[in-house]
């Protein structure tokens, strides 16, 4: 694994966003952008299975306004993640912030997998306008706090690996 | 003079408790900053929401005018949470961000923000046919956002400069 990790940082890639004084900058600032959008974006679905806001827009109807957006967001954020990784992937590795990020990506994935394969089956009793069946929200409460984690760990993350 | 005063600021506010606080407390700056990430997904994402359904682009169950109805609360929140945390950063750290060029560009471009989301608000709420933006209300959506994405770069940037 070493071996992998010191072959990631020695990449015209990693070299580049080890020294050049605006590479990570950039693409940190990509990164947060990229972030905040699958977060919010995600936010307001959930706030609809919570029942909280927007009842009248039917759930089906706003899972697929919002998809397109926050897979391309998610893209994007896989992407300069991967990127700001290459800079010292021996540190990112070995940081437990990091590794709980990476836990809680997954988390949230399955979580999501588990809302469309299984909670949604029945949607059309309670798509629009009526209450929404515990499981679906608890789907979205377990999202939102996920997601919330999720930023507070990559916030610790840059707080623990760089002196910024 | 604005520097002698902003310097001034700076020198009063490493007086103050809060500012010990901040800056012995280890977790506290991650903790706030993670706080004010989170209330810019909801400003930002509420506005990336709104410019694509003015640019009827997606969510056109719901009018412009509607969604603005649905979002204009969380923007709102949104907006007095990131004034709080963000007045906590700046009292931890006063120096890095009050006498910061990349900071005092933030502040601009916020103002800036603030008014095409008020201005745009109104038109969205005035629309005739509801459904349909017009070129202007397009423009400003596009804007708003663009603006949200040059001061989010800001922000990281200040740790930077």
């Amino acid at each position: 694994m070493d071996d992998l990790l010191n072959a990631i940082g020695d990449s015209a890639i990693g070299r580049l966003m080890a020294e050049s004084p605006t590479a990570f900058p950039w693409v940190e600032s990509a990164h947060v952008v990229a972030i905040v959008t699958v977060i919010g974006v995600i936010a307001i679905v959930d706030l609809r299975l919570l029942g909280v806001a927007g009842r009248d827009y039917a759930i089906s109807r706003l899972t697929k306004a919002l998809l397109p957006t926050t897979w391309i967001a998610f893209a994007l954020a896989a992407l300069t993640g991967a990127l700001l990784f290459t800079s010292q992937p021996v540190t990112y590795f070995a940081n437990t912030a990091f590794r709980l990020k990476v836990a809680l990506l997954l988390a949230a994935g399955l979580n999501m997998a588990l809302f469309h394969v299984f909670t949604m089956r029945g949607i059309t009793l309670w798509d629009r306008d009526a209450p929404v069946p515990p499981s679906a929200r608890i789907a979205g409460a377990l999202s939102l706090l996920i997601w919330v984690l999720i930023a507070g760990c990559g916030r610790w993350v840059g707080f623990t690996t760089a002196p910024f | 003079m604005a520097q002698q005063l902003l310097s001034g600021l700076v020198s009063w506010i490493e007086t103050l408790r809060l500012h010990g606080t901040m800056q012995s407390v280890e977790w506290a700056v991650p903790l706030v900053q993670t706080i004010h990430i989170l209330a810019i997904a909801a400003v930002f994402s509420s506005s990336l929401v709104l410019a694509l359904r003015t640019a009827h682009i997606s969510g056109i169950d719901w009018t412009p005018a509607r969604w603005g109805q649905r979002l204009n609360a969380w923007v709102g929140v949104g907006l007095v949470v990131l004034l709080l945390s963000g007045a906590l950063l700046i009292i931890g750290e006063p120096d890095r961000s009050l006498l910061n060029t990349i900071f005092q560009t933030k502040m601009a471009l916020l103002l800036g923000a603030l008014a095409v989301f008020v201005l745009l608000g109104r038109r969205l709420r005035r629309l005739d046919p509801p459904d349909r933006a017009t070129h202007a209300e397009r423009a400003l959506a596009a804007l708003l956002v663009l603006l949200w994405i040059a001061i989010i770069a800001c922000g990281r940037w200040i740790a930077y400069a």
